[in-house]
């Protein structure tokens, strides 16, 4: 097809803005698929991710519009909706020209939708700006639009409020309107298809019969089936045995040129193979460069995963693999700790990926898991000038060899009713936040811009912003840079020994305090042994905290229950029931909670 | 009743083929005390009369099952002498046949309960031993328990029995209780002395969901006494009851010499003994069934011949090793390496090495070169351990 009559774009919006719902509409509209089959969130496939309200792994999907006497063909990218997958966003939005941003209109505006509007500037796109569910009894439609305007102008994007399309992708409403401005509005791809082949990756999946299916968008030239590629980055070669279009079935095509968007499949055994944004040209006529863009998958939260009791370590191993096949930003190695033994350091794009890890292995394979605090990757400066990449407090080399420690830092986005600027100025600076800038949205909401040391918002940050704006408050960040602070290692002794899995690394000013936290913490989660148990946090050899969980006094069952003997042994085998996910340490039984307390605050 | 067609092919080699010890569960009661969760409802004549048909008819039923003359008869309830005295007769003279003067004829009363006439049923239906359910010597205790009986009744009835020709008694008391002070256990302790016991139980109140007393301790109407009040309650147990010439055979149970309960020990070294009366559980040929606890279905069924409605499970393997070390730690001597080792053909420390090893290094596993026991500091917090030991198996 002419390119010209080509359209490729994405929706960007915030979670539960209806993104899912108004792209099933424009599937319904265009007859890609029946009324029988128009049904939510088609474009969600994993369970966890419906349950979540999230789109975890992206597609791409191709319909025909006719309009003025033509037919177009729009190439409907999708997004992953969740700020840990930032780079993948970039990367799908880097293979369209333009995007509607969706925005609900009893919601307004909030921090991805703000995060979304930057990237797709940074990226040159094009936006339709687009106020849904308007037939919400709590929607306000014009305001909405009039934040818009304001967040747009800030983004130096001109567009008045009445250029917002109005729709209810509940209804249908409006979305005959959007598909007009997507034809109108959008320029058409500008790429060459007599040039040399780029074609960017936006997005890989694992198929059990085919291996990996890559989606990639034709930048310039042709592909056909047979051909040989090459996949710039990684200098990996193979060749195309299947290309495609989701339209949303799979279709085969024999090629895809310039400004098109569709799949191909070439006998690639693992997705750690396919790297987002890559570019993929021809072994025999490559291309003089890559795209530019391109980075390899990093990670930014680490966990150390161990065999849960009921737990083997290979079968955990066995798992991860399994689940490496269609996740590639999961890393993970194996590790031996003195007081949880064999296990392996898992490294996730960020919290939100680290939790679907978790309730993957436990739904999909069985496994059941104790995991330590997640951690972020430090970048440590050596006596002798060497630098090493830290993601465990159990690996910082010894205090005297220490130069500096440089933690990693992200600019934070925080949208807050103007009423909780206060408390969430209260809250970043407790968590060591640089302020930056205020912006009005309107006169009761408000973009609050600070930079956070990454570590201090991982773990239940989001909770207590949302506590703090009774609800209303939204965030979302991006990795900035690390810079150097004053972080120590915090050591946690049970029964006077010192449990690795349990240090942390602080800052030197929240040293005291949060020891004393998690020794409070710890002595609620463990319970009461046969002998006293000592609690101690300590700076190197300096105790900074300590308590006393005293002894167990009693547990007997003292009548004998006559000869019902099945009943006594019932009742012994629940008190064990409730210990699952213990690990021993010594003579300790410590709950997988206790790993995790030592993260969270009050 | 007991033993289903299914385990006749390979239950030998579980349990030896004798079965000395029968239990007769009577449920029935003037009045249900605050704290009890056994099966029982309140006692009227008709009903009264059918159990003790019904019961006699399963206990029929069930005789082939038992090696006669039986080592251990215990009537418990409920409370059996609740029953007129002349159905108690016939339901006593019913296991006449299957004892002799060696045979320990345990009945369990309510002080309460204690007449001329039912003191002369009991000895001449050859009971040899009474367990008395005292509890508490104490009137505001005894209330707080929901006892019908008076501190002053204990008294009279434990008279009463002597002169009856009943001189073996074992009494029950209960610590723990709402309201309990460590002053006023140590007095019922040594008024239960007074009774001259030959045997003493002393339990752990325990707050069984669903009965009026868990019920107040919910709603904050009592409170439950602290775990290291309850353990100084069962230190002075062992000190008064020790320097009175008992000796601590099991975690709740006394005895003067040559005076431990036979019937309990059965259980505790996990041998065979049937169980009659609904609520009853029994374990023959390495099949553990519980009737159900429902009178009135127990009733229909026994009085037409069929089997009363049960409940069964069967352990082999680890599990029934891990259960019989439940039972036998329970007992201050422990398990017997050698009677274990003939029954599972491996030796207890090596069968749960890692529960075994833990707790040794704890001092709370004591190993000489008969047994196996828990330290006496360790029986107090017994179901750690035991339960340790289900989760390894």
């Amino acid at each position: 097809m002419d390119s010209s009559r080509i359209r490729n774009f994405s929706i960007i919006a915030h979670i539960d803005h209806g993104k899912s719902t108004l792209a099933d509409r424009v599937l319904l509209r265009t007859g890609a698929i029946t009324r029988r089959e128009f049904h939510d969130q088609m474009l969600d496939d994993m369970d966890l991710e419906r349950e979540r309200g999230i789109t975890i792994k992206s597609s791409a999907v191709t319909v025909e519009f006719a309009y003025g006497g033509e037919t177009y063909m729009l190439n409907m990218i999708d997004t992953p909706g969740h700020v840990d997958f930032h780079y993948e966003v970039s990367r799908s939005l880097t293979a369209c020209e333009g995007a509607l941003l969706v925005v609900d209109a009893a919601q307004g505006v909030e921090a991805q939708t703000v995060a979304n509007v930057h990237l797709a500037q940074r990226t040159g796109l094009v936006l339709v700006p687009v106020v849904n569910k308007i037939d919400l009894p709590s929607a306000s439609p014009e305001d909405t639009a009039m934040e818009i305007e304001h967040l747009l102008a800030s983004s130096g994007q001109q567009r008045a409020a009445e250029d917002c399309i109005f729709t209810s992708a509940k209804s249908g409403e409006g979305v005959e309107e959007m598909l007009r401005a997507i034809v109108e509005q959008l320029p058409p791809p500008s790429g060459d298809a007599d040039a040399r082949v780029k074609a960017l990756i936006f997005d890989s999946a694992y198929d059990d019969y085919r291996g990996v299916v890559v989606y990639v968008r034709l930048v310039d030239g042709k592909l056909n089936v047979g051909e040989k590629i090459c996949m710039m980055g990684t200098g990996s070669v193979y060749q195309i045995s299947e290309m495609g279009k989701f339209r949303p079935h799979p279709q085969r095509v024999q090629s895809l040129s310039a400004g098109e968007v569709g799949y191909i499949v070439a006998s690639i055994r693992s997705l750690a193979a396919v790297h987002v944004g890559d570019t993929i040209t021809l072994v025999n006529n490559p291309a003089a460069e890559a795209l530019e863009g391109y980075r390899p998958p990093k990670q930014m939260v680490f966990s150390d995963f161990y065999p849960g009791p009921n737990t083997q370590f290979p079968e955990l191993r066995e798992a991860l693999e399994k689940l490496l096949l269609n996740d590639a930003s999961l890393t993970f190695q194996p590790i031996s700790s003195e007081a949880m033994g064999f296990g392996f350091r898992c490294g996730f794009l960020g919290m939100l990926h680290m939790e679907i890890v978790q309730e993957r292995l436990e739904r999909e394979h069985g496994i059941e898991v104790v995991q330590t605090a997640p951690t972020v990757p430090y970048e440590v400066l050596l006596k002798d000038g060497s630098t090493v990449e830290v993601d465990s407090a159990g690996d910082l080399p010894e205090a005297n060899h220490l130069e500096e420690i440089r933690e990693p830092i992200v600019k934070v986005d925080l949208i807050v009713p103007s009423d909780a600027i206060g408390a969430v100025m209260q809250l970043s600076e407790d968590r060591r936040a640089t302020y930056i800038e205020t912006d009005y949205l309107s006169k009761d909401r408000v973009i609050l811009s600070y930079e956070f040391p990454l570590a201090e918002i991982i773990y239940d940050f989001y909770d207590k912003l949302k506590s703090a704006t009774r609800g209303y408050g939204t965030m979302d960040y991006e990795i900035s840079g690390y810079r150097a602070n004053d972080l120590v290692k915090l050591d946690v002794l049970v029964n006077n020994q010192c449990v690795d899995a349990l240090s942390i690394i602080c800052h030197r000013s929240k040293a005291d305090l949060r020891g004393r936290e998690i020794i409070r913490k710890l002595r609620k989660e463990i319970s009461r042994h046969m002998f006293e148990i000592p609690l101690q946090a300590a700076i190197g050899s300096r105790v900074i905290a300590r308590e006393t969980i005293k002894a167990l006094r009693k547990n007997v069952t003292a009548k004998c229950y006559g000869g019902d003997v099945t009943r006594k042994r019932k009742l012994l085998e629940k008190q064990k029931a409730g210990k699952k996910r213990m690990k021993m340490v010594g003579n300790v039984e410590i709950p997988q909670k206790a790993f995790l307390a030592v993260l969270e605050g009050d | 009743m007991m033993c289903p067609q299914a385990c006749k092919k390979n239950c030998s080699q579980l349990s030896p083929p004798t079965t000395g010890a029968l239990y007769l569960h009577v449920p029935l009661c003037r009045r249900k005390c605050t704290y009890c969760d056994f099966y029982s409802i309140p006692i009227c004549p008709e009903t009264a009369r059918d159990f003790v048909t019904a019961a006699i008819a399963e206990l029929d039923a069930a005789r082939g099952d038992l090696t006669v003359p039986l080592r251990s008869v215990f009537v418990g309830g409920g409370t059996p002498t609740a029953m007129d005295a002349k159905l108690l007769e016939i339901l006593l003279r019913a296991v006449g046949p299957l004892v002799d003067k060696r045979t320990e004829f345990t009945v369990e009363a309510n002080p309460g309960t204690i007449d001329p006439a039912i003191a002369g049923v009991l000895a001449s239906a050859g009971v040899n031993r009474l367990s008395l359910g005292v509890q508490s010597l104490d009137v505001d205790e005894l209330r707080t328990l929901g006892r019908i009986h008076t501190p002053d009744e204990v008294r009279r009835a434990t008279d009463l029995l002597r002169s009856s020709g009943i001189s073996n008694l074992s009494v029950d008391l209960i610590y723990g209780i709402p309201g309990q002070t460590p002053d006023s256990w140590r007095q019922t302790l040594r008024g239960a002395l007074e009774l001259a016991p030959q045997h003493v139980s002393c339990y752990a109140l325990s707050f069984e969901g669903g009965t009026p007393l868990s019920d107040d301790l919910l709603s904050g109407r009592v409170a439950e006494m602290s775990d290291s009040l309850q353990k100084g309650c069962w230190l002075d147990a062992r000190r008064i009851l020790a320097s009175a010439g008992f000796e601590h055979y099991e975690i709740s149970n006394f005895a003067l010499a040559e005076s431990r309960c036979d019937h309990n020990i059965t259980y505790w070294k996990n041998e065979p003994y049937v169980g009659i009366g609904p609520g009853a559980a029994s374990y023959v040929n390495g099949y553990r069934t519980k009737n159900r606890p429902d009178l009135p279905a127990y009733i229909a069924a026994a009085l037409v011949g069929k089997p009363v409605p049960c409940d069964s499970e069967r352990l082999t393997g680890r599990k029934a090793m891990a259960e019989t070390l439940m039972l036998a730690l329970r007992m201050t001597q422990g398990v017997a390496i050698e009677s274990f080792k003939r029954r599972f053909n491996v030796d207890p420390l090596l069968a749960f090495p890692r529960t075994f090893a833990r707790y040794a290094e704890l001092g709370a596993i004591e190993v000489s070169d008969s047994h196996v026991r828990l330290s006496p500091d360790a029986l107090f917090v017994s179901d750690t351990i035991l339960a340790d030991i289900l989760a390894e198996a």
